[in-house]
């Protein structure tokens, strides 16, 4: 008797969290439907903050109050952590994101046994990406891979082109590192996912390059030098560690 | 008499303990507190979002958590009403502000009958405010008159001092139009000029660039709605729409 009175309630609690979902997804879609109509929703999770909705839509992260009422739009901090809770949502569909760029669609620029692997969004008309890309060694010598993922900003006019030349090379790698160099490659086109890349880098919110993400979705920065994006990557492998020692 | 007075006071004083004392008020000033050690808090009220109250600090609205964990800095929106809660209330705080400063610190370019006053925080030295100012006879023309705030920017060096010159000057809105179109306004500082007032005020109110419009009711006006005469003037028919539409709610329906 007591089993069943168990099972029944375990299946009342799932029912009402499945419902919890769907009214959740209702009282976010009202209330963009409201706001920004065009918007598209791509993921609805419980904030930190009891009372709120952590929504991602069209790349831009926003709380919406669990009765649809309020929205907010900026940051929301947890100020014991001193740590911004709007990035949360955006986190996990980055990562996501980032889980549906495969190997052969990125140039990886990487070290015998990596310690760490980011993916960096790049523009070959970005000065602080000739930068990064100018020390690539150094991040490989401290045990991190690269792997760069195409997307020339609509503020650099022609910078798309340069982006599919370096695609369309026959050793993409060697004219990526001239490109970022300086060097002018002469333009080359094929099929690519340049266009595709983008469309990717947008709904996670990017919106400049260099930008740095590690494999859980984490932005770890813009431009990084070497030692400081190792660091950054050591803490977020130890953050407990991180934390005592402050 | 004495001790009806001293009664006063002793009420005077439970009033403000208890008032200081409201221990969600006290969270949240303490949180802002351990944020912003240095920082004066203006005003701590309850805000329209459940469990948070609304903050102003440095010319900033922010809302913290009734228990003070938590701050959200950005723009609170009423989803009902499709309204941007915290630009209303930063409008009506730099409404307020504006209107405390009087018009004899301000230099005015107006036409005859304006329909629309809009306050134009403005820097000798920033190029969109030159050249709005070389339009100045076509913003009057579209019935808008304009009242300039001298608000010198740190980014400028040198340009405190031109604020001053200009300010100085016999003839001041001659000798402002002038600077504007590139002319030295001389050395000429040692009057007594309301310039540091007027920045100052502009930080108070969170202003940090120029040109900055602020239509009557103390909206920012996107610049991009403003890049000419005529897009002004249909931008702000467009708010006084709005202001008098909420005018003409219910209060508590606001």
């Amino acid at each position: 008797m007591l089993m069943k009175w168990l099972l029944a309630a375990v299946l009342a609690g799932s029912t009402v969290s499945v419902w919890a979902v769907d009214d959740a997804n209702k009282v976010v879609t009202d209330a963009l439907r409201k706001l920004a109509p065009t918007s598209k929703i791509q993921s609805v999770t419980q904030a930190a903050v009891p009372g709120f909705y952590a929504v991602v839509a069209d790349g831009h992260p926003v709380f919406v109050s669990t009765d649809g009422k309020y929205l907010i739009e900026g940051h929301v901090y947890d100020i014991a952590a001193r740590r911004d809770l709007m990035d949360d949502g955006l986190t996990g569909v980055r990562k996501q994101a980032l889980a549906k760029i495969p190997a052969e669609k990125r140039l990886t620029f990487a070290p015998q046994n990596p310690k760490y692997r980011v993916t960096v969004f790049t523009d070959v008309d970005c000065p602080y990406c000739k930068q990064f890309h100018q020390q690539i060694a150094e991040y490989n010598k401290f045990g991190i891979a690269v792997d760069y993922v195409l997307f020339p900003l609509v503020i650099h006019p022609g910078a798309d082109k340069k982006a599919v030349t370096v695609w369309c090379s026959k050793d993409r790698n060697a004219a990526y590192t001239e490109a970022m160099n300086g060097q002018a490659l002469a333009s080359k086109t094929c099929d690519n996912p340049v266009s595709e890349l983008s469309d990717i880098a947008l709904a996670m919110g990017v919106n400049g390059t260099p930008a740095i993400f590690s494999v859980d979705g984490t932005q770890l920065g813009g431009y990084l030098p070497p030692q400081q994006l190792a660091q950054r990557l050591d803490e977020l492998a130890a953050p407990a560690k991180a934390t005592t020692a402050k | 008499m004495l001790k009806k007075i001293l009664f006063a006071i002793y009420l005077l004083a439970i009033v403000a303990t208890v008032h200081a004392a409201d221990p969600a008020e006290k969270m949240v000033r303490d949180a802002m507190h351990s944020l912003l050690p240095m920082t004066t808090v203006d005003q701590v009220v309850k805000s329209d979002l459940p469990g948070f109250y609304e903050v102003v600090v440095s010319g900033q609205v922010v809302y913290v958590s009734a228990d003070g964990k938590y701050l959200l800095q950005g723009n609170l929106y009423n989803v009902a009403q499709k309204k941007d809660l915290t630009a209303a209330r930063v409008a009506v705080m730099r409404e307020q502000a504006v209107q405390q400063l009087p018009d004899d610190k301000k230099m005015i370019f107006a036409p005859e009958h304006p329909k629309h006053t809009v306050t134009v925080f403005t820097d000798v030295d920033c190029p969109y405010c030159r050249q709005f100012h070389k339009k100045i006879a076509e913003y009057n023309q579209q019935g808008i008159a304009v009242k300039y705030v001298l608000f010198p920017l740190d980014i400028h060096p040198g340009a405190d001092k031109k604020a001053a010159a200009v300010w100085c000057a016999k003839d001041r809105t001659a000798t402002y139009t002038a600077a504007m179109n590139g002319l030295d306004p001389g050395n000429d500082t040692g009057c007594a000029n309301p310039v540091a007032e007027t920045k100052a005020l502009a930080l108070s109110i969170g202003i940090g660039g120029t040109p900055t419009i602020l239509a009557e009711d103390g909206t920012q006006v996107d610049l991009g709605r403003a890049s000419t005469p005529a897009a002004l003037a249909a931008e702000l028919d467009r708010l006084a729409a709005i202001a008098a539409k909420t005018a003409a709610m219910p209060i508590a329906a606001r």
